[in-house]
């Protein structure tokens, strides 16, 4: 026997054919090296695969097809997307036809300084008025109370806060009556819709309402490649149990809690990201993420994740984002962009106003 | 621009192995790696997606999911065998887009239950002498032993060998590679 051929034998061919060559094989094409071909396939199951699939195919497959740009999302996927395009543009003509008065309420604000980030400014500072009036009542009047919420201008809101857009024509006010049977209805009704709990002592959102499967072991907490994607040395062991381990969203967060209470920023930073990666607008994440950053000292990574929060007026962490955000700024020393963060907070007039006013004071 | 740049890159990147290109997307992160190994694999995975699925959007769907999970996958996971846990994962995607559609998966079941041993590495070939291969083929089934024979000593192509045989291209086929795993199990033994 010939060495060198004994060896072919041994050896696995690592480096696949191109589709097109495949596919000239599985038609039997004269040009093609079928001895080369031949052997890789004899260690390769992907293309051994790919050329029964080219020869058995229950739809034509052409050379065309097989260029890469081809095989992104098919058309169907790409018809939603300029469906939901189309829908999209229809409702914000709609919406652009219907304000247009509005509009030219806020343009007319917009002359005299009031910008339309200050509307909701305003509109922030009147539930939050609202929320303290009712706090003072008595729970147990459960009689029906109007509240009155004056907008003096269409305001953009986040639809979470659940209050009604008032649609105001020309330069007349109306009132967008609110009307709830209970205290707690009325707290329900001005407050968040992101309930808080506390973990290990530290605030988070509690998404028991948002995530349907937040009790589901759904988040993959992986030690090691899957065995069924290992190439592994007998059959056995393949249906051995598998080193893949998944938990529960709260089972995680508190994981990552814990660690960031006790310092352990690079546990709490992985556990995180488990979380991201299957909730990526998860705001728990988000935001401890960006204070574990922080605290490493690794401002340039915490500064996309605090900005996110910091501009998402619904947010319970909202001011905690940006006060941390302002010291990430003056780190980077970006110190205008700190200014401006620090004028907020202290506008706010809220837990971090004074400490804002003291750093704002150094510059 | 950038996304049509991403796929269209031509780089010194062409000539590396797809082993090293993990390693180096895993360093890195660079976005031109993914776009490497999907004009690399892109069409393979598209024709083994053909072998099971029934539509050409089917296919492109799955295709285009697989390397969509790619980018994170080969973060996440420690890949020894790039080809094999390609295939694994296609047919693993494959069998979903079957059970999402509600149609009869036998087909599937059956090539599933062997994954996993088609990559079987010898760390040292050189220790292994020529009497101890032939000793080995011999030892193998009567076709797989006179397929691997024709192949490899004979350097006969699929055809030839399915003509002198009489078995089907696709039995020839399988008895290389069944025959070919076969010897290096019984050689692995051998040597520990």
């Amino acid at each position: 026997m010939d060495k060198p051929n004994l060896n072919k034998l041994l050896v696995s061919e690592r480096a696949c054919p191109s589709p097109t060559e495949l596919l000239a094989y599985s038609k039997n094409n004269a040009d093609i090296n079928a001895r080369k071909i031949e052997l890789h396939i004899a260690s390769c199951k992907l293309c051994s695969d790919a050329i029964e699939g080219f020869e058995n195919a229950e739809f034509p497959i052409k050379n065309d097809v097989l260029k890469t740009r081809y095989l992104k999302k098919s058309s169907g996927f790409i018809n939603s997307l300029i469906i939901a395009t189309i829908t999209c543009s229809i409702l914000a003509l709609i919406y652009f036809i219907n304000n247009q008065s509005s509009i030219e309420n806020v343009e007319v604000k917009k002359e005299s300084g009031i910008t339309q980030k200050d509307e909701i400014k305003l509109l922030n500072k009147e539930i939050e008025n609202e929320l303290v009036k009712i706090d003072s009542t008595n729970d147990a009047n459960d009689s029906t109370e109007e509240i009155k919420v004056s907008i003096k201008n269409k305001v953009v809101l986040n639809p979470i806060n659940k209050i009604s857009i008032n649609k105001i024509s020309e330069n007349k006010i109306s009132d967008s009556v609110i009307t709830r049977n209970s205290v707690a209805q009325k707290r329900e009704f001005f407050k968040s819709a992101f309930p808080i709990k506390y973990v290990n002592e530290l605030k988070a959102i509690d998404y028991q309402h948002l995530y349907e499967n937040i009790e589901e072991k759904n988040i993959p907490v992986l030690k090691s490649l899957d065995p069924r994607y290992e190439n592994l040395k007998s059959k056995s062991e393949v249906t051995d149990n598998s080193t893949e381990l998944k938990l529960s969203y709260n089972e995680v967060l508190a994981t990552a809690l814990l660690a960031f209470s006790n310092g352990d920023f690079e546990t709490c930073e992985r556990y995180f990201t488990l979380i991201l990666n299957t909730y990526p607008d998860d705001q728990n994440a988000t935001f401890y993420r960006g204070i574990s950053f922080y605290k490493q000292n690794r401002i340039s990574q915490a500064i996309p994740l605090l900005e996110k929060l910091s501009q998402r007026v619904s947010s319970p962490f909202m001011e905690e984002a940006q006060w941390h955000l302002a010291n990430c700024y003056k780190e980077e020393n970006r110190i205008a962009e700190m200014k401006l963060i620090l004028q907020k907070l202290i506008a706010k007039n809220g837990f971090y106003s004074e400490k804002a006013k003291v750093l704002m004071n150094q510059f | 621009m950038m996304r049509f740049n991403f796929f269209k890159q031509k780089s010194n990147l062409a000539e590396v192995p797809v082993e090293d290109l993990i390693i180096k997307y895993k360093a890195t992160s660079n976005a031109a790696i993914i776009g490497e190994i999907y004009n690399r694999y892109a069409g393979i995975v598209f024709g083994v997606c053909a072998k099971y699925l029934k539509s050409e959007e089917e296919c492109k769907d799955v295709t285009s999911k697989i390397f969509q999970d790619l980018i994170l996958d080969l973060k996440r996971y420690e890949i020894k065998y790039f080809n094999g846990w390609l295939h694994k994962v296609t047919i693993n995607e494959c069998l979903k887009s079957i059970k999402k559609s509600s149609r009869t998966i036998s087909l599937i079941e059956q090539n599933l239950s062997d994954l996993g041993e088609d990559e079987i590495e010898l760390e040292s070939i050189d220790a292994i002498s020529d009497e101890e291969i032939k000793s080995c083929v011999e030892k193998l089934n009567k076709d797989q032993s006179r397929c691997i024979m024709l192949f490899y000593i004979e350097q006969k192509t699929y055809k030839e060998i399915s003509d002198l045989t009489q078995l089907t291209l696709l039995q020839v086929k399988s008895c290389i590679q069944n025959g070919k795993r076969n010897l290096k199990i019984m050689l692995r033994k051998n040597h520990g």
